[in-house]
């Protein structure tokens, strides 16, 4: 019997090793897969438990806190600057660009801190995040706004420093969970519900917007300012349709309209579409499309490039119908607010874009470290071009009644208007140069506007809100 | 030994009372733990001085931690296991004192037979399921008083063990050389045949009308591996083993439970959160445990349903890690081996050989019954894992199966 006994004994020894072999299969080779499965409860209560980080305004006030199992936002209107974390929803904006700091994943900390978490099973703990978002701006342009469907920007040039971003209809960030649908889950389609962003991801009509594009592109191919605007301020004629200059933003009488200058500022678009094919060659007005970020969606740091509506470029091969319509405005070609903040913001930087962001440090054992920017950015415009662009915003500025600055303001501005179905766009995109050099750019555009200059009156509170929270300093 | 188990042991209380806030007083049950500890250790070394020294210890370290995890899983169950671990105690006691010959095993071991096969008959007719949560439960317990319960096949592996040692031992030389030949094959007397196939026939037949086919795997298994030891014929495991995978497949077309079984055996992660939830949250628990677990009361094994008693294998990788796993295996390792050294060492007694390495045998085919179960590495059953799992017929019948082979051990000197 002792081979036997010898036999068992070693078959025991030998099931047991394979008991312990298989458990090292599961709890080392194959813990990661299995850890990762979005079946698993462990790890769905861990993220769920987790103390994720706090969003802070430029001022340090709180808009976002309290762990991801409830999220809290003390102030709704912050929604469409820095989006939402919802456990069932998912994330957007701030909230799903910063993820990894929010949630700790990523950031510098103390090795000791993280090893002695890591032995005591702690709750992972995010890392706070500030924001470039001014709530007093936000909260003052979300009311200058209204019940108004539209958008406005508020941007400081050079930073890029986004200090308000506000999209209505708005949503309130503490409750997305009523825009799941019937299965508890995310709508397909959240273009149709206010949690789709129009700063970021909307595409407007310029209408007579696009004339500071074009102006662009004639000051490129070297016409200046006195070039004479023969029938300045005549009727466009559209797809065999007369459209009277009044109703494309035209503001002065015919005989006063003698310059293209003159044609800029007060928003009559003969001149422009005119040039085009003679001064403006399509492919010169491509590239200054091109060249001013205006085919590719705007960059924010860390932020989806999700623009949703597709930018049709003018082709070689467009009809001439086509062309006018797209020189007018009122074309394919659709513009995101943020791509023309951009460009608003590399006429007020002498060409050069400035680099958009919306957080700008985050917060390690109590200590701020600054998110890295990326400040190199391509130029949008020659400098020549964007000081005679300059030149002329605020030559169109003078024409704002009652603007609400001082003489150590000076504002550049465009106002415009476009026809979206049967609906009129309000556009205002411009900026306030400040005492220190600095600029605050402000784009703001108004659905179904009953008057023109709508989105101008929004505008000028908000620079007014901006320049009052903004530090003010002069340049020595 | 005796004393880091102690260290070890009430180290985990420590923990676990920090962690998840409890209150300090709530320790009684590990004084229990080691006042049984005590009196047992002084016992032995009064009646069993010659006794294997490491089976006792490693026992003693798998109940505390046992204690330690039900403690953390299902807080009341600890203090019942506290109770049960008294009466276990005492029934370890008793049998240092009965005779060291075991005759009184040997001889009556067609009584004892029947009397087990009389508690499973009557469990039949009067079991009940304490938990009773479940549709149309498996009714394994008998109620002995108010809340106490006891569950007959756990006694039944012992008895059977020894009357197979018992019966084997008695027909050891016929079952060796008085062999008949039958066709191809040499064949012991029907004789010496019909009996004990007869009456291991007879539990295990109990026990799978009771639902419970863990445990009449584990009968097949010990009775399998017992013939051979006895008769020395390797052709009775490949007998076996073909008959095993017969009835698993006639099983599988049969009853549902072992289709279930089998089916979630083979692939548990087409329904993961149905059918196969049980084993895939274990598998989890593995995975969530690592190198080093998270720690006792730190790990989220409570996923895991009934995993205090079947599963607890799983918690102890999840809050102890791979680490954690390893020692409960060295631990079972260490009495089984010890159990089979004490059978090497008696092979000219066949009766203590025989007894020894089917007492042995128990505990090693129920743990690794459990564990690779646990471990997705067989179909599971639902038996406990000895001394550590939440069960007092469990932990009754571990510490009747030690307080034997510590008799055993002892008797070789």
């Amino acid at each position: 019997m002792k081979n036997e006994l010898r036999y068992l004994s070693l078959a025991i020894i030998l099931a047991l090793g394979v008991v312990a072999l298989s458990a090292a299969y599961w709890s080392v080779f194959e813990s990661e897969n299995i850890m990762a499965r979005e079946d698993n409860p462990r790890r769905v209560l861990a993220e769920q438990q987790l103390e994720r980080g706090r969003i802070l305004d430029r001022n340090g006030i709180v808009l976002a806190e309290g762990p991801q199992s409830d999220r809290h936002y003390p102030y709704p209107a912050v929604g469409g600057a820095i989006g939402y974390y919802d456990y069932q929803f998912g994330s957007a904006g701030l909230e799903a660009g910063y993820e990894d700091i929010l949630q700790g994943k990523m950031g510098d900390s103390e090795p000791l801190l993280d090893l002695q978490k890591e032995l005591l099973h702690r709750p992972q703990e995010g890392f706070d995040v500030r924001s470039t978002i001014d709530l007093m701006v936000q909260q003052s342009v979300d009311v200058f706004l209204g019940d108004r469907s539209g958008v406005a920007v508020v941007l400081h040039v050079p930073s890029g420093e986004i200090l308000a971003m506000v999209s209505h209809p708005a949503f309130d960030p503490n409750a997305v969970e009523k825009f799941l649908d019937e299965n508890g889950e995310p709508p397909d389609n959240l273009e149709n519900t206010p949690l789709f962003n129009r700063v970021r991801s909307g595409g407007y009509q310029p209408g007579s917007m696009m004339n500071v594009i074009l102006l662009a592109g004639l000051l490129n191919a070297g016409l200046g300012f006195d070039t004479p605007a023969v029938d300045g301020a005549e009727a466009v004629d559209v797809r065999g349709l007369d459209l009277p200059v009044e109703q494309l933003g035209c503001a002065m009488p015919l005989t006063e309209v003698r310059t293209l200058l003159d044609a800029f500022v007060f928003g009559c678009p003969r001149p422009f579409s005119a040039a085009l094919g003679t001064a403006l060659s399509i492919e010169t007005l491509q590239s200054v499309l091109g060249s001013g970020g205006f085919l590719e969606a705007a960059p924010v740091h860390q932020l989806d490039t999700d623009v949703v509506t597709e930018q049709t470029a003018l082709t070689a091969g467009a009809t001439s119908d086509e062309m006018l319509a797209a020189a007018i405005g009122q074309g394919d070609l659709v513009i995101n607010p943020l791509q023309m903040a951009r460009f608003m913001g590399a006429i007020a930087n002498e060409g050069n874009a400035p680099s958009l962001h919306i957080a700008n440090a985050y917060r390690v054992d109590g200590e701020w470290q600054p998110i890295d920017i990326p400040r190199r950015q391509p130029a949008l415009l020659r400098t020549d071009t964007a000081q005679q662009l300059k030149f002329a915003l605020g030559a169109s500025a003078e024409l704002i009644g009652d603007v609400p600055l001082d003489d150590d303001h000076t504002l550049y501005g465009y106002a415009a208007i476009a026809f979206a179905g049967d609906g009129m766009l309000s556009w205002f995109a411009g900026f306030v140069e400040m005492p220190d050099g600095s600029s605050v750019v402000v784009v703001v555009v108004i659905e179904d506007a009953t008057e023109p200059d709508e989105a101008t009156e929004v505008a000028l509170d908000a620079f007014v809100a901006a320049i009052n929270q903004l530090p003010q300093e002069t340049t020595e | 030994m005796l004393l880091i188990s102690t260290l070890f042991v009430f180290s985990n209380q420590i923990a676990l009372t920090l962690a998840t806030d409890r209150d300090w007083l709530e320790f009684w049950h590990l004084g229990v733990w080691v006042g049984c500890g005590v009196v047992l250790h002084i016992a032995l070394n009064y009646k069993l001085p010659q006794r294997d020294p490491y089976i006792f210890p490693a026992m003693f370290l798998l109940t505390g931690w046992g204690l330690n995890i039900i403690d953390r899983l299902q807080p009341d169950f600890a203090d019942r296991q506290a109770y049960w671990l008294v009466i276990s105690s005492a029934v370890f006691v008793a049998i240092m004192f009965l005779p060291h010959n075991l005759l009184w095993i040997r001889r009556y071991r067609y009584t004892w037979l029947t009397f087990g096969l009389f508690l499973l008959v009557i469990t039949v007719f009067l079991g009940v399921n304490p938990s009773g949560s479940e549709f149309n439960p498996p009714r394994l317990w008998l109620q002995v008083l108010g809340n106490v319960y006891y569950q007959p096949s756990e006694l039944m592996k012992v008895i059977l063990v020894a009357f197979l040692a018992s019966y084997l031992a008695d027909h050891w030389l016929s079952l060796r050389h008085d062999l008949i030949l039958t066709g191809p094959f040499r064949l012991p007397a029907l004789s010496f045949v019909v009996p004990i196939v007869l009456m291991w026939g007879l539990s295990v037949a109990m026990v799978i009308w009771q639902r419970d086919l863990g445990t009449a795997t584990i009968f097949f298994a010990v009775f399998l591996l017992m013939t051979y030891l006895g008769s020395g014929k390797p052709q009775v495991l490949v007998a076996g083993g073909v008959l095993l995978v017969a009835a698993g497949v006639l099983g599988y077309f049969l009853f549902d439970v072992v289709a279930l079984r089998i089916d979630i055996w083979i692939n548990p992660w087409a329904d993961p959160e149905g059918r196969a939830f049980q084993i895939v949250q274990s598998l989890m628990a593995f995975s969530a445990g690592g190198i080093t677990g998270s720690g006792i009361g730190q790990g989220l094994p409570d996923f895991i349903p009934v995993a205090h008693t079947d599963f607890v294998f799983a918690a102890i990788a999840e809050e102890w890690g791979l680490i954690g796993v390893v020692g409960v295996l060295g631990m079972v390792m260490l009495i089984v081996q010890r159990g089979f050294r004490t059978s090497l060492e008696n092979h000219h007694r066949p009766f203590t050989a025989l007894m020894a390495a089917g007492l042995s045998l128990v505990i090693a085919i129920q743990s690794s019954m459990i564990m690779g179960g646990t471990l997705r590495l067989i179909p599971l059953t639902g038996v406990t894992l000895p001394f550590v799992s939440y069960g007092g017929s469990s932990l009754l019948t571990g510490y009747i199966i030690v307080g034997l082979l510590l008799v055993l051990s002892n008797h070789e000197k």
